[in-house]
């Protein structure tokens, strides 16, 4: 019900991960933007503000890091997960400044995938507070 | 047909259910019930038990149920909590064992730290049994600080996790589980809410909607 209302920004440079991860999110989302880069990805997010930005992190012309940073600059509350490999973990400290609400691990399991993607759902459409004043 | 509410319904939850089980079908289905927005908030057991006393949560989701006659508790999900390394190790840990292990936990004195405290009890083993023990604020530091720990050291760091927080994990070998003298620890998940609620009704809706849905399972 959630994820079906949900709009998605998806930034990728893997073309063949691309399709078949816009494929996936096309039959069970609103609507799903895609980007090949960080550069593109921040344009692409300007003209469409989705609900939730989901991005590989290694990408050329500007990676996934720097392009969430850029997106919390314009939307500090801004939904975003990233796809990470444990042999990225230069990115961890930065990452966690940044306040990314979910990692989807690689290699890409459909189970822990849906499972992030209906935790963004939920996030988004609900008043979600983590340790937060009741 | 949906209940439309005045102002949102508020929902409580540990950080597990939180994450791991409200999301996807069972939150779709509480926001069938209510036409009103949700607002979750995670928290901690004793936090939670104040607000629905206080009404500012109309239902949570917990791992913990201490008797109060103001409050209902319904069983609701049995899970699992599983021993974790990011080392294979045998099977099943004895006394003797765990002199090699250091123990990632939650606070001393915390509900989720008395509840292991117990298990070990029983296991006739104490938290005195590990070479050491890190404590640590909420599930998700205690497997961070296992998925980051160095496998091939004397000294290995073990932690007690929920399985569904790393299925994907246990899956691609990232990490591994044992036993302590080969004992699972299942435990239990609660439906929380106040008797006399102003929402009681769409309240025991969602409970008994939430509970058929789970025996079905």
């Amino acid at each position: 019900m959630y994820l079906k209302e949900t709009t998605i920004l998806y930034v990728e440079d893997d073309l063949a991960t691309q399709r078949l991860i816009k494929r996936i999110l096309s039959r069970h989302c609103k609507e799903v933007f895609v980007a090949s880069d960080g550069v593109e990805g921040l344009e692409l997010y300007r003209k469409t503000n989705p609900n939730i930005v989901l991005s590989d992190i290694v990408m050329p012309n500007m990676n996934g890091i720097d392009m969430s940073e850029q997106i919390k600059k314009l939307n500090p509350k801004q939904i975003i997960s990233l796809f990470t490999a444990y042999s990225e973990p230069e990115f961890k400290e930065k990452a966690i400044e940044l306040n990314i609400d979910a990692y989807i691990m690689k290699p890409l399991d459909e189970k822990q995938f849906f499972n992030s993607l209906n935790y963004l759902a939920m996030a988004f459409h609900t008043d979600l507070e983590i340790e937060g004043d009741i | 047909m949906p209940l439309k509410l005045d102002g949102k319904f508020h929902i409580g939850a540990s950080h597990i259910i939180g994450s791991y089980i409200l999301p996807g079908e069972i939150i779709d289905s509480i926001q069938e019930k209510v036409d009103s927005k949700i607002k979750i908030t995670i928290a901690p057991y004793n936090n939670i038990v104040k607000a629905i006393k206080e009404d500012k949560l109309d239902l949570a989701f917990v791992e913990f149920a201490l008797p109060d006659d103001e409050l209902t508790h319904k069983v609701w999900m049995e899970d699992e909590l599983t021993l974790c390394s990011k080392m294979k190790l045998s099977n099943s840990l004895t006394r003797e064992d765990l002199s090699r292990h250091r123990l990632v936990s939650r606070e001393e004195g915390s509900l989720n730290y008395r509840y292991i405290e117990n298990f070990l009890k029983e296991q006739n083993i104490n938290y005195s049994d590990f070479d050491s023990i890190s404590e640590v604020s909420n599930p998700t530091a205690i497997i961070q600080s296992i998925k980051w720990s160095r496998p091939n050291i004397p000294v290995t760091a073990l932690a007690f996790v929920s399985r569904v927080a790393i299925e994907y994990e246990l899956k691609y070998n990232e990490l591994y589980t044992t036993t302590i003298n080969n004992t699972p620890i299942f435990k239990k998940f609660y439906l929380l809410y106040k008797k006399d609620s102003p929402l009681i009704d769409v309240i025991k809706n969602i409970c008994n909607e939430l509970k058929v849905e789970y025996t079905k399972r």
